[in-house]
């Protein structure tokens, strides 16, 4: 059997590495530019388990889970720490959300804790916590280097036999009594039995050409980066007011974004100065002293948003045979996708539905069981 | 010829008082705070990131950023504050117990060891890794000054006040074009004002030409000029600038940009090249003609080439002895290098000695060792255009063997849309061609923006232009004016970088300053993972992510990737840069909201 898999991120990877190791068939990855280009290697670098939807927290769960495992045995440390996220809550009705959804972390095992303004500023004492209500504090969050597990999926699926394709975009599927025949690539046709399509942003593109939609549309976000200093800042500081988030790399550098209003699409990739100053406003009024961080590297990326925000994996059994995908993470792809390529894997190679993936199936647009997830950050 | 010993040790400006910790120190108040250091024997300013090796400073440009000092309450690059009477500074030099013992284990690739991801080894490592990485502390911090955001609306804004510069904005504004001039030094002139020899190709004597078009453009009234602010990058919505000293965030609106941002001596690559006392060319004209300052009483001076012997002489007629290296043939060259100094071709190996400064520098050549005494290197080896600028606006790049990485434009000098490239930016050598282009980007962003009378003007010039590329021999030119019309290059070998002076890859030869990043490391992503694209290289080391943001490694980077795999250079690419292309403050871009 031969199994091609569209895209290089951490989701491609992720699959890639997970049919090779089930030891069947040759493995074809194809990635336009370089490995994790597109999303991945623009991504904040940061997960967490708590959604609040139940099937994503318990997805995001069993997949961390996973790549903690996995850390152990590639060549790559993926820098992986627990610093946790913060939420700073300054409605009641968001209280209220927390205080429900926690329920369900708790039956889940990763409950948070609940902290007054008076525990926030001791804890925190850089935060501005005067408007706060109360903060939710998640400790399983926390955050991954994106660059190495992407690197360390790379050389792990190398050294099981993946053949790599870089620099080689996909231009189109062929399809042939309603089965995927050939790949359509910058290097010529190539004879295929599986194709899974995995190429965040750029999915749809593929999906269109063959007659397929799906509610997912890229939306550019935008992220700014400053000089390194000396550490202070644990989690992963999320402003619910404002909807800015902040954190601190292990490399000392202060990194963060909001909510900001684009429009969605492939559009450029570039950065506004309309949105360092409405970051800066929103994280210098929340933490003071950032006033004197400088800002070095700012970058866009896209999230590719389902409508449910959620990540469709797997196949609907009216497309060609053959065809499966695994996009619209929506965000959340670092934290989800080690457990897709795990469930993926085994879907494609022995056609059974695992308990976990049934949730994420393509069909539940159609047959209109959205998963009722809204917490998006960033 | 202007004799420049007359100008030796005139300090600028007013005498000040500064305070390093308690001591009472001797500055000027028109010199950076690093030359008035260096000046009073503090050679040592800083430690690096994560080895805490000894750093002073390699440029005086601001956006080099190598090292932050605290200079009253902020932390501030000292190459760009100047002396003010009463500053006080502090250094904090020391280096951590725990860094002293592990430092030999410390390279690019030490968080990848598995010993070291043992769970609780790895959670230790992490909180040693976060307290010990040489960082200021941003929460001593107390107290900003307000900046102020402006907004500036011209027809065209032109980027750096050297010779191009100056020349884009004299023909740009005599058209009646709205003109602003943005330069990052305190005074207009680029090269000019520190490069006391004459101008080859010009009749005028230096002092005289740069008098001339100084005076010629402050009668224009349509012209506008910033000095002390650096030009910060293209956002999508808005290009801006940025003034540390004025304390000021520039909105720039314009119809078109030309570019004339000079060009930069990459530091060369040999062992313990981050050592205080080595500096880049213009560094040391800088220091010696516009400040007073000596780099030192013998300089080993790098590279045979038209800059690296401007700067020789100069040091010779201050009395100071230079060496000159280069792995070159020294008869390639047409001057009489023995006039200058001694002379050493076929360096293999350059090895600056010295624990906390250059004290001694041990070359390897024609199979011989030697041991020269030199307390400060310069790096002169081989200028670049600053190329984050150009890549941050997606501009294509393309190398050209014996050049580097130029921009690619067209003999209009359009890189894209409204955006025009003029002089040493554009990679083009010698300051009559600087003008030259400095002319044509002006007319042809003039001749865009509707002004019909530049027409005409424009191809004369080109004519003029062409010949004058054929007569001084710059053939590569319109190899690049081809490719931009869509005539693809030839590939290139992979030669030896002109930056590279090391036998194999050392771990005490630095290629990134700001992470700490060394030739050994570059070495391992090549050969071990396999790593040859440098976005790639780029993301597994950490080059380019530093405070400099690929300022001082990204073609240094490349070139040696590129000379270890074999590939063409074209093919190892460069990295992308993105605004802002020098670090901005919070509390610049909160001003910024209120206007």
């Amino acid at each position: 059997m031969k199994i091609a898999v569209v895209g290089g991120g951490i989701s491609g990877l992720s699959i890639a590495w997970n049919l090779a190791i089930r030891n069947e068939g040759e493995i074809h990855l194809f990635e336009k530019n370089w490995i994790t280009y597109g999303s991945s290697t623009r991504s904040g670098a940061r997960f967490r388990v708590h959604f609040w939807a139940e099937e994503n927290s318990r997805f995001a769960l069993e997949s961390i889970r996973r790549l903690e495992k996995l850390a152990r045995r590639m060549d790559w440390n993926p820098i992986i720490h627990r610093g946790g996220y913060l939420w700073l809550l300054l409605h009641e009705q968001h209280i209220d959300r927390f205080r429900e959804a926690n329920k369900m972390w708790s039956k889940l095992g990763v409950q948070g804790v609940f902290l007054d303004p008076g525990m926030v500023k001791e804890r925190y004492p850089y935060i501005n916590a005067d408007d706060v209500l109360e903060a939710f504090f998640g400790p399983q969050d926390g955050s991954l280097h994106h660059d190495y597990v992407c690197f360390g999926y790379y050389s792990l699926a190398k050294k099981l036999g993946v053949i790599f394709h870089e620099l080689t975009p996909v231009h189109n599927i062929i399809i042939e009594n309603k089965k995927v025949k050939q790949l359509k690539t910058a290097k010529g046709l190539v004879d295929v039995d599986v194709i899974v399509l995995s190429a965040g942003a750029w999915t749809n593109e593929l999906l269109e050409n063959i007659g397929i939609r799906l509610p997912t549309e890229p939306v550019r976000k935008e992220m700014c980066l400053t000089e390194p200093y000396h550490y202070f800042i644990d989690p992963l500081i999320i402003d619910t007011g404002s909807g800015a988030f902040v954190g601190q790399t292990l490399k000392g550098e202060i990194l963060g974004s909001l909510d900001y209003p684009t429009t969605p699409g492939l559009i450029q990739l570039e950065t506004k100065f309309d949105f360092v100053v409405r970051w800066a406003r929103a994280i210098t009024k929340r933490i003071p002293v950032l006033k004197n961080a400088r800002i070095m590297r700012t970058w866009a990326g896209y999230y590719m948003m389902s409508s449910d925000c959620s990540h469709i994996m797997g196949r609907d059994p009216e497309w060609p045979e053959g065809l499966y995908v695994a996009y619209g993470y929506s965000g959340h792809g670092f934290m989800m996708a080690p457990l897709v390529g795990e469930l993926l894997a085994e879907n494609i190679l022995t056609g059974k539905i695992p308990e976990l993936m049934k949730p994420f199936l393509p069909t539940r647009f159609k047959e209109n069981k959205l998963i009722q997830e809204k917490m998006v950050i960033g | 010829m202007d004799d420049p010993s007359h100008h030796a040790q005139s300090r600028k400006g007013d005498r000040v008082n500064i305070f390093l910790d308690d001591l009472n120190l001797e500055g000027y108040s028109l010199e950076p705070v690093a030359v008035a250091l260096y000046s009073n024997g503090f050679k040592v300013i800083g430690r690096s990131k994560k080895l805490y090796r000894p750093r002073g400073f390699y440029s005086l440009e601001p956006e080099d950023r190598l090292l932050l000092t605290r200079i009253g309450d902020e932390y501030l690059n000292p190459c760009e504050v100047y002396c003010r009477d009463g500053q006080k500074i502090e250094l904090s030099l020391s280096t951590p117990f725990l860094v002293k013992f592990f430092s030999p284990f410390l390279n690019g690739y030490f968080q990848h060891r598995r010993l070291l991801r043992n769970r609780f080894l790895w959670r230790l490592a992490v909180d040693k890794i976060r307290q010990f990485a040489n960082h200021p502390d941003i929460r001593t911090v107390k107290t900003v000054k307000a900046v102020k955001t402006i907004q500036l609306e011209s027809d065209v804004v032109i980027i750096g006040g050297g010779l191009a510069g100056l020349t884009a904005a004299y023909t740009v504004s005599q058209l009646g074009l709205r003109t602003l001039l943005i330069d990052k030094s305190l005074q207009l002139g680029g090269r000019l004002r520190y490069d006391y020899l004459d101008v080859p190709g010009i009749s005028m004597p230096r002092e005289q030409l740069l008098e001339n078009i100084i005076s010629r453009i402050s009668l224009l009234k349509n012209l506008s000029i910033l000095t002390k602010t650096v030009f910060a990058g293209f956002f999508e919505d808005y290009p801006i600038a940025y003034s540390q000293e004025e304390r000021s965030l520039y909105i720039l609106k314009a119809k078109a940009y030309i570019i004339a941002t000079g060009q930069i001596d990459i530091p060369c690559v040999f062992r313990n090249n981050d050592l205080p006392g080595i500096f880049s060319g213009s560094t040391v004209l800088e220091m010696v003609n516009m400040y007073g300052v000596k780099p030192g009483e013998r300089g080993l001076v790098i590279g045979f080439n038209q800059n690296s012997l401007r700067v020789a002489e100069q040091l010779k007629q201050l009395g100071i002895n230079v060496a000159l290296v280069d792995y070159s043939e020294p008869e390639k060259i047409q001057y009489s290098l023995s006039s200058i100094g001694e002379c050493f071709g076929n360096v293999e190996e350059i090895e600056a000695l010295g624990k906390t400064c250059v004290k001694n520098v041990k070359i390897v050549h024609d199979g011989r060792r030697d041991e020269l005494k030199a307390d400060f290197i310069v790096c002169s080896a081989f200028p670049s255009p600053d190329v984050r600028i150009l890549n941050q606006l997606n501009s294509k790049m393309v190398f050209i063997d014996g050049v580097g990485f130029v921009p690619v434009h067209d003999e209009y000098m359009r890189l894209k849309d409204n955006i025009f490239i003029a002089g040493g930016a554009s990679g083009t050598p010698y300051s009559i061609l600087h003008m030259k282009e400095g002319e044509i980007s002006a007319l042809s962003a003039a001749y865009m923006l509707g002004v019909k009378e530049a027409e005409s003007a424009t191809d004369e010039k080109i004519r003029e232009y062409k010949e004058k590329l054929r007569e001084m021999n710059v053939g590569w030119k319109s190899v690049v004016f081809e490719f931009s019309r869509g005539k693809p290059i030839g590939d290139h070998v992979s030669n030896r970088p002109p930056t590279l002076f090391i036998e194999k890859p050392r771990k005490d030869a630095f290629i990134c300053f700001c992470e700490d990043i060394t030739a050994e490391d570059v070495s391992r992503t090549v050969y071990e993972k396999g790593y040859v694209l440098l976005e790639l290289v780029k993301r597994s080391l950490g080059v380019c992510t530093g405070r400099c943001q690929g300022r001082l490694c990204m073609v240094n980077t490349a070139l040696y990737v590129s000379y270890l795999s074999k590939l063409d250079p074209n093919r190892v690419g460069l990295s992308r840069a993105r605004a802002p292309t020098t670090p901005i403050p919070l509390y610049a871009f909160i001003g910024g909201g209120d206007e």
